[in-house]
């Protein structure tokens, strides 16, 4: 029988080959299921479900690539001068994808909306992740508690507590995506302004996740038997401004639930003083945007203009300008930054300049002979 | 030798960069975000209407070539001969049907056919009202004929903004009254334009207000008691008597295409005659509005401009306006200049003169070098060209497709000159004229979609990362494409029975242009990746460009593995390399097709089909040889 070790070339033909593939595939499907479900499917996945089939995906592909890349140091004969610049592009590579591996594990982030109208913001929102967040709006004077539930478990019918709440939550429907449809025949234990009047369905997610409405219909119990509440009954809370904010008032306290974008706090609060847009002339394509802010953390205040391609970089965060946002009716602008706290932020920087170097010494090494 | 290439290219740079005397052309007029010489604008409405730069005149079997600023100039000064001058290109007989003409070989037709055709109604036929229904449809839910349609009314639209934006400046007004005349201190039969008419009432209105009271009185009791107390009557009555005078048709239609006139912050949008006219804004732009006047003056007499008078012009906008006009005659003499029609010839040449030698089987020594000189010249003409673009832009020239093409041309003959000048083999030159003539004909469908000279958004719209990410990755293209051209020579060599000693001189430039390649294409998508970092903060997204990118260095990674893994030989080698300009292809003009992601540069629908003709071209080319010569060994 043939005997193959990791560090066989053909090893690396192959993977080489179904990368290529998959590369294809998520690319064209991008078009169909938009750039963040392609990248889940076919990048970011040990296992692509081709039907019932089974069949590797990008992660589980790269991870081979990096054992045959890795191996290679392995083989008996590689380490001669002969082999220098192969040897250097292939720790290179090597680097390259161990970076995206801890970048892919440990890195977060988010966008964070700045208007002019509001002055701090200490938060990020996840572009994709959402939770379920209980407001305590008066346990404390003077500070508000928050329960989170990520959305990774607002499963139909699991049931949702937590020690600070006095009563608990069975999620009947979570969707991604969704819509409204009017209620005729309203029951007494609905409650809260929308699901008073609607129903919520769900409906097929849009290319851009972006664009969908998600929503969460949920059945409030009050835990304490003795003390049922007025305020038992089904709620539904959707992504949309104005549908989203349920107001309750449980045991002499008022309470918030609110489906909104995972939110990650900041140790430092951002403002924002001014944002501009500057088009080309006589034309709508934008030249430049920018923004003036301020970054306030704890007692030091520092002042930085943001621009494309001039982000501002502070304690591991990087923020970006991403969008630019006029209400024509409100004259309120909205700067929206893109945040990334980016672990393995340099390893594309070093790893570049080691492969490059290994292919041109190679390439001196060759080229002579190649010539001659 | 060197000493000679040298005069040669300096002789080609300096006949565009040399400096010629501001005219007509090379007014400065705004257009989709640029100051462009009026000579840019003139071919750019030209290219909406006939598809071409400059306009071919048929009269009793003879052609005339007319240049498009001697188009525009006429239609600028309502001429009404330009009326009758058959521009309107119409290629579906369909369409030419639709508006009741009779279908012609040229396919031109005129205004006013065009402009008769689309207002046709008669008992059954009504093409007002189909035009006006067909532009509140969605332009995605018309058939390609309606489309048609609505695009044709749209240029007759255009045509009409066309032929009045200029109206207030036409000296076209003249004034019978003498005493009018008089009194605004015009020559009595000089015609005058609106906008200089206005001056001229400013200036009389000025004028009475600086007058002591002693000669106001005087005036306004020659003129009549009642202007007395009020001396705007006066005004209002030269008005009165103008409007008698003054035949407004041509002024009623007004249109703001023509932003001619500067202002301060070259941020904000020029203004057009009318808008002048609207704002009340001519007097404080006479001294500019009266040069133009007089351009267009000696333009219709047909005289010889006025020198001073331009020159005046020219100092007004370049010192009060800050407009630079030595970028406008350059931009002018490069568009004359054609630059790289002439690099395409050379290249065509060099291609024709290599194929003949080896037909003749010449041995004359000092005829081999003739293709090779032919090629350099060519490459001076297309590196010319891009140095002026590069000038007149100020920014790398790899920011558009068409100008990504012209880059990828200079680089792949670059690559073949320099491999020509190591192996002395001719090889380098097929391929390197080979993918200057097909690279230079692809740019020329992109020139003619308008400006080749576009702004850029905001996001790629810095300089620093544009420069390297842009070029690198483009030079990897130009790379890759000159290694797969090899891998055809290889093949067609190995097919046609080359000797042993031919064929491992060829596979050996396979694999050096591969590695050159694979450098390029990885440090430029590496590169892609930091660009990304630095600007949105993530080097990776899977974007379909980066995919793209990725796909090509993928492809070469695989190639020189295989080669190890003792999978392919030579032939299959020269087939994955075949191959790989599919990849190119795919990463250059695909990803365009998926119209998702950050960098897209447009696409148009021809463009879908030629690359799939190209694919499949490829395909069968590489399959055909590789499997014949597989064949052959086994038998």
């Amino acid at each position: 029988m043939m005997k193959i070790k990791i560090s066989d070339p053909r090893i690396f033909v192959i993977t080489i080959i179904w990368l290529m593939i998959l590369v294809f595939i998520g690319t064209v499907d991008q078009k169909y299921i938009g750039l963040y479900q392609a990248q889940k499917k076919y990048f970011s996945s040990m296992i692509l479900w081709l039907w019932y089939i089974p069949l590797p995906g990008g992660l589980l592909t790269m991870l081979l690539l990096t054992l045959n890349l890795s191996a290679f140091f392995f083989k008996k004969n590689v380490w001669n001068k002969n082999k220098l610049g192969v040897l250097i592009v292939h720790f290179g590579s090597i680097l390259l994808l161990i970076g995206g591996g801890l970048t892919y594990l440990f890195s977060n982030e988010g966008a964070m909306q700045l208007t002019t109208t509001k002055t701090k913001t200490n938060f990020i929102q996840s572009y994709h992740d959402k939770e379920l967040t209980i407001i305590n709006l008066d346990e404390y004077n003077d500070s508000l508690e928050y329960t989170n539930f990520s959305d990774n478990i607002l499963n139909d019918g699991n049931i949702l507590s937590y020690k600070t709440l006095p009563f608990e939550m069975e999620i009947l429907k979570y969707c991604v995506n969704s819509k409204l449809n009017i209620n005729d025949n309203t029951q007494l234990e609905n409650k809260g302004k929308i699901a008073k009047n609607y129903d919520v369905e769900c409906i097929q997610s849009k290319i851009e996740d972006s664009e969908n409405q998600s929503a969460v219909k949920i059945k409030l119990t009050s835990l304490n038997d003795l003390e049922k509440n007025d305020s038992d009954g089904i709620y539904i809370s959707r992504l949309e401004s104005g549908q989203n904010v349920q107001k309750i008032e449980h045991s002499g306290f008022e309470y918030i639930i609110i489906l909104q974008p995972k939110r990650t706090y900041l140790p430092f609060e951002i403002e924002l003083i001014e944002v501009n847009k500057v088009n080309h002339p006589n034309s709508k394509i934008a030249k430049s945007y920018s923004s003036q802010v301020n970054v306030l953390d704890q007692n030091n205040s520092k002042r930085k203009l943001i621009t494309m391609n001039n982000p501002l970089r502070f304690k591991g965060y990087t923020f970006y300008q991403a969008h630019y946002e006029e209400d024509i009716t409100t004259g309120e602008k909205t700067s929206v930054l893109a945040v990334v706290k980016n672990f393995g932020r340099l390893f594309p920087y070093i790893s570049s300049i080691v492969m490059c170097l290994g292919i041109l010494i190679q390439i001196f090494i060759r080229m002579p002979r190649l010539f001659k | 030798m060197i000493r000679l290439f040298y005069n040669i290219s300096m002789l080609i740079l300096l006949g565009v960069i040399s400096s010629n005397d501001f005219s007509f052309s090379h007014i400065p007029i705004q257009e989709d975000g640029r100051i462009k010489p009026l000579d840019s604008f003139a071919r750019n409405q030209l290219l909406k209407f006939y598809g071409k730069t400059s306009l071919a005149i048929y009269e009793n079997d003879e052609k005339f070539k007319i240049n498009a600023i001697d188009w525009l100039v006429p239609i600028l000064i309502q001429d009404i001969n330009t009326l009758n001058v058959p521009i309107f290109k119409i290629e579906n007989p369909d369409v030419v049907e639709a508006i009741n003409l009779k279908w012609r070989e040229k396919s031109t037709y005129t205004y006013n056919e065009v402009n008769d055709g689309l207002n046709y109604v008669d008992d059954f036929i009504d093409n007002i009202s189909l035009i006006k229904s067909l532009r509140s449809e969605k332009r995605e839910n018309l058939e390609l004929i309606d489309r048609q349609l609505v695009d044709l009314s749209l240029k007759r639209d255009l045509f009409n903004e066309l032929y009045h934006s200029a109206s207030f400046l036409i000296p076209s007004i003249y004034i019978d009254n003498t005493n009018i005349a008089k009194l605004l201190q015009i020559n009595n039969n000089q015609l005058i334009s609106y906008a200089h008419l206005i001056i001229k009432i400013n200036n009389l209105y000025q004028n009475i207000e600086k007058r002591s009271i002693q000669e106001k009185n005087n005036l306004f009791q020659r003129l009549g008691p009642d202007f007395e107390n009020n001396p705007e009557l006066l005004s209002n009555f030269i008005l009165d008597l103008l409007l008698e005078e003054i035949n407004f048709d041509n002024l009623l239609y007004q249109s703001t295409i023509l932003k001619i006139f500067p202002v301060n912050d070259n941020s904000n949008e020029w203004l057009s005659p009318n808008t002048l006219v609207e704002n009340n804004l001519i007097s404080e732009y006479k001294n500019l509005v009266i040069p133009i006047e007089n351009i267009f003056k000696s333009y219709i007499s047909q005289r010889p401009m006025n020198q001073r008078s331009i020159k005046n012009y020219q100092s007004i906008i370049s010192n009060d306006y800050d407009v630079n006009t030595k970028l406008l005659v350059r931009e002018v003499n490069y568009n004359k200049a054609s630059l790289f029609y002439w690099s395409l010839i050379f290249y065509i040449l060099s291609l024709i003169s290599l194929v003949t030698l080896i037909i003749i089987k010449n041995s004359n020594s000092s005829l081999k070098i003739l293709p090779f000189i032919l090629l350099i010249i060519g490459f001076l003409y297309n590196t010319a060209g891009l140095i002026i673009r590069m000038n007149i832009l100020n920014r790398p020239p790899v920011s558009t497709l068409y100008e990504s093409i012209i880059f990828v041309a200079f680089i792949s003959v670059l690559l073949a000159i320099i491999l020509e000048f190591i192996k002395k083999d001719n090889i380098s030159l097929f391929v390197g004229s080979i993918s200057g003539i097909v690279l230079h004909y692809i740019s020329f469908g992109y020139a003619a979609d308008g400006d080749t000279f576009g702004v850029l958004v905001a996001v790629l719209n810095s300089n620093f990362w544009l420069a390297t990410h842009v070029t690198t990755i483009t030079t990897g293209y130009g790379t890759t494409i000159i290694a797969s051209l090899v891998g055809h020579i290889y093949l067609l060599q190995d097919f046609f029975k080359s000797d042993k000693k031919t064929l491992k001189s060829t596979y050996n430039i396979m694999l050096a242009t591969t590695f050159i390649a694979l450098f390029f294409t990885m440090f430029g998508t590496i590169l892609g990746g930091i660009w990304g970092d630095q600007s949105w903060g993530r080097f990776w997204g899977w974007d379909p460009k980066e995919n793209g990118a990725l796909l090509i260095v993928m492809w070469l990674l695989m190639m020189l593995h295989l080669k190890l893994s003792g999978w392919v030989k030579g032939p299959g080698y020269a087939y994955g390399l075949v191959l790989a300009n599919i990849t190119v292809a795919l990463a250059w003009f695909g990803v365009n097709l998926l119209s998702v992601g950050l960098h897209n540069y447009g696409f148009t629908e021809g463009a879908a089909m030629n690359l799939l003709v190209f694919i499949l071209f490829e395909l069968f080319f590489g399959t055909f040889l590789y499997l014949k010569i597989k064949f052959r060994k086994i038998n």
